[in-house]
């Protein structure tokens, strides 16, 4: 058990994230969007926690509410990333011919393109808009998992348990759930957590660069972007919404460490 | 010993000196680089509608006449000019001038250049110019007739637009052929335009600087740190919220001055609900513009009340502020009748400009407080360009109406069918005080133009906000800078 202690570690940083993420949907000190211009850029205080940004708005509510997105696009991106490049990486990998060489073959083209790249593409084509920024980000995690996947299934379809399901009648799909998947869990997994740590930060680069969720809804990566100017005045508006960033995709990396060594 | 340091002494010191002269020449041949928040739209006089497109031309171009640093109307192409009694005929002396490309300039190519300003196929502007019956050139002069007295009309020949062109110009979108001080050297989409030193220009004094180099920097806070770094030497438009960032900064002076910039929101008259005067006075009604003008531009602003900036002096009018005081409960009691309880719309904000995004946040919080919702979407300034201004196929946007040498090409904005009515305002009395201010003497235009923004007001053609203060930002050392009264950047005048 000393082994995992990163998986402690990783699980940790993630709860007390969500935990602040989950309270924000119930409570909040102060509402995030309330702008008062008078009290802008105050000093943290017991009356706002972190501080306010440069248009009197709280910090810490800020943040609270702006990681429902950085959440949701990490979520979005590595559960359905997952779920899309399983289904079609086992596809590829239990048909073999010509449906692996054409799966694959858009893998190795979506792979060509660092994620972030087909974001900033996908939203210069459309709207940028947070829908835009998810849907983006999600398809560059589906080839990792694909890939994963695909190698996962050649190597296990020829293992000694999963010839003798199959001598006893089962059928594919069978095998498949019952089977292969299962014990490719844990890479599967490990993907996941790094797919996510990645989504969370594509995200808060999009909304930096300003293409990502729009105003009023705050972001972390937009929070940024607003205070740069401010850094020098008050170095909280910046550090803050950084700090969360880091912590979140800090959370993320340490899990996907402690689920490999495992 | 100690004189046998001494050939060494002054060995040292010559090549210090020697390294000092070397630097102070290199320093001469640097590009003066200036930061500029958005790429020109078309260098075509006649065709480009962005005043950021204008600050540069007018570098590059010349008209009859130009524009002072204190407003005043300066000698151009036309060394002197004459103004017969009627108002009618104007004649301009030429003055012996140089193209860019060598050419010497005629009065056939002012003959063309106005005609094609006035042509409604080729330029964006050719109804603020209809006024003029004829142009006829004569040697070395040029005659304007006039269809009627136009008291502007001398204004209106100082602006980008009037710009002589040789006749054979061809692509002057792309590559500029003009009179003016610099040259057009090169421009690279969404990075530079580069503009060198005419040796041949009329004027006696030649510009300090051979090079100047606009770099398009959208981002002020990238703006800042390249300034501080010295890669650019001036930003002629800071965003008043960074002021801050560079007040204390002994390297750079900030130069404070009026903008005569009519900050907005602009509400498309034509489209519903925005065509009922009574949604357009509650939105008048429901703005705070103190907390606009301390929240969006840090205090440096001065509160519009009107289409005109207190900077146009007396044809300003004062005391519009009463119209539409600040008043929630009358401004819910005006949506009612209008059966617009529950309005909503999109107000498009233009990215590269803070002051605007920032202004538009504030303010829809404000109408939030009288029910209204207000969908924020920022856009590029190209889409902006575009689809709000060309097209007019917008709800409501906040953007800045950069100043006029004459309160006349300001007010023309709002008549009906000016082609730079983007707001989409009718309103037959307004049509009717502009067009007769273009004919009335000096005292009844005062008149006519108060008038005329005592309109504006009560019709709430727009919300106006503020003109925010120009902080002009350049390291220390640089002199010459002058901040216009119309918006423009005067390279030729700078030097160190």
């Amino acid at each position: 058990m000393k082994r995992s202690w990163n998986l402690w570690l990783g699980g940790f940083i993630i709860l007390s994230m969500v935990v602040l993420v989950v309270v924000g949907f119930v409570y909040v000190p102060h509402d995030p969007l309330h702008i008062q211009v008078v009290q802008r850029l105050q000093n943290p205080s017991p009356v706002h926690w972190l501080g306010t940004d440069h248009m009197g708005r709280d910090m810490f509510s800020r943040i609270m509410v702006g990681g429902r997105v950085s959440l949701a696009v990490g979520g979005t991106a590595a559960l359905i990333g997952l779920v899309v490049g399983v289904l079609l990486g086992a596809l590829a990998g239990l048909r073999s011919g010509w449906w692996d060489q054409v799966l694959m073959r858009v893998a190795d083209g979506l792979y060509a393109f660092p994620p972030f790249l087909l974001a900033i593409l996908a939203v210069t084509l459309w709207d940028p808009s947070g829908m835009t920024a998810v849907i983006a980000i999600t398809i560059g995690t589906v080839p990792a998992f694909m890939r994963l996947a695909r190698n996962n299934v050649l190597s296990l379809r020829e293992a000694p348990y999963v010839e003798a399901a199959r001598a006893l009648g089962a059928k594919e799909t069978r095998v498949l759930f019952q089977h292969i998947l299962p014990n490719m869990m844990r890479p599967l997994l490990v993907q996941a957590s790094v797919s996510f740590a990645g989504a969370v930060l594509a995200e808060a680069s999009l909304s930096y660069l300003g293409v990502g969720v729009q105003p009023p809804t705050p972001s972390w990566g937009r929070m940024l972007r607003e205070a740069q100017g401010f850094a020098g005045l008050a170095p909280w508006v910046v550090l803050v919404p950084g700090a969360a960033i880091a912590w979140t995709v800090l959370g993320f990396n340490v899990l996907g460490d402690g689920l490999q060594k495992r | 010993m100690k004189p046998s340091l001494r050939p060494k002494f002054l060995v040292f010191l010559g090549i210090l000196v020697w390294s000092l002269v070397i630097a102070g020449s290199a320093a001469a041949q640097q590009p003066l680089t200036i930061a500029i928040p958005t790429d020109p739209d078309s260098f075509d006089p006649h065709r480009s509608v962005a005043a950021a497109t204008g600050e540069i031309a007018f570098n590059i171009y010349e008209g009859l006449v130009k524009a002072g640093p204190d407003g005043s109307i300066q000698p151009a192409l036309s060394s002197q000019w004459d103004i017969s009694d009627d108002g009618l005929t104007y004649t301009f002396q030429l003055r012996h001038a140089y193209f860019h490309d060598g050419s010497r300039v005629t009065s056939s190519d002012v003959v063309f250049s106005l005609n094609r300003l006035r042509d409604p196929d080729i330029s964006q502007r050719a109804g603020e110019y209809g006024v003029i019956e004829s142009v006829t050139g004569l040697d070395g002069a040029v005659t304007i007739q006039l269809q009627r007295p136009h008291g502007p009309f001398l204004a209106s020949l100082a602006e980008v637009a009037a710009a002589v062109i040789p006749e054979d110009a061809e692509n002057l979108a792309q590559e500029p052929v003009g009179t003016g001080p610099y040259t057009f050297v090169e421009w690279r989409p969404n990075q530079e335009v580069r503009l060198q030193r005419f040796e041949d220009h009329w004027a006696d004094v030649s510009p300090h600087f051979s090079v100047v180099s606009f770099a398009i920097v959208p981002d002020d806070n990238a703006a800042i740190l390249s300034l501080k770094s010295g890669q650019i030497d001036i930003i002629p438009r800071l965003d008043p919220s960074l002021a801050h960032q560079v007040l204390d900064d002994r390297s750079l002076q900030v130069i404070p001055g009026p903008m005569n910039l009519v900050q907005l929101m602009a509400l498309n008259n034509q489209r519903p609900p925005f065509d009922d005067v009574r949604v357009r006075q509650a939105l008048a009604k429901a703005v705070d513009r103190e907390e606009l003008i301390v929240g969006a531009a840090w205090g440096h602003g001065t509160a519009l009340y009107s289409g005109l900036s207190p900077a146009m002096e007396v044809y300003y009018r004062v005391g519009l502020e009463a119209v539409h005081n600040r008043d929630l409960d009358a401004a819910r009691e005006l949506l009612r009748q209008a059966g617009q309880e529950r309005l909503e719309f999109t107000l498009d904000l233009p990215a590269p400009y803070q002051i605007h995004v920032q202004t538009g946040e504030i303010l829809a919080q404000q109408l939030a407080a009288i029910g209204v919702r207000v969908h924020l979407n920022i856009i590029e300034w190209g889409t902006w360009l575009e689809r709000v201004y060309n097209q007019r196929d917008y709800e409501a946007t906040i953007v800045g109406l950069a100043g006029r040498l004459d309160p006349h090409s300001v007010l023309i904005r709002y008549q009906s069918d000016s082609s730079r009515n983007f707001f989409n305002f009718n309103n037959e009395t307004y049509d009717q005080l502009i067009d007769d201010a273009m004919q009335a003497t000096e005292d009844d235009r005062v008149e006519l133009y108060q008038q005329a923004q005592e309109i504006l007001a009560h019709e709430a053609a727009g919300i106006f906000i503020m003109d925010p203060e120009q902080l002009a930002v350049m390291r220390s050392g640089l002199q010459g800078w002058y901040n216009y009264p119309v918006y423009v950047i005067d390279a030729a005048s700078l030097y160190e």
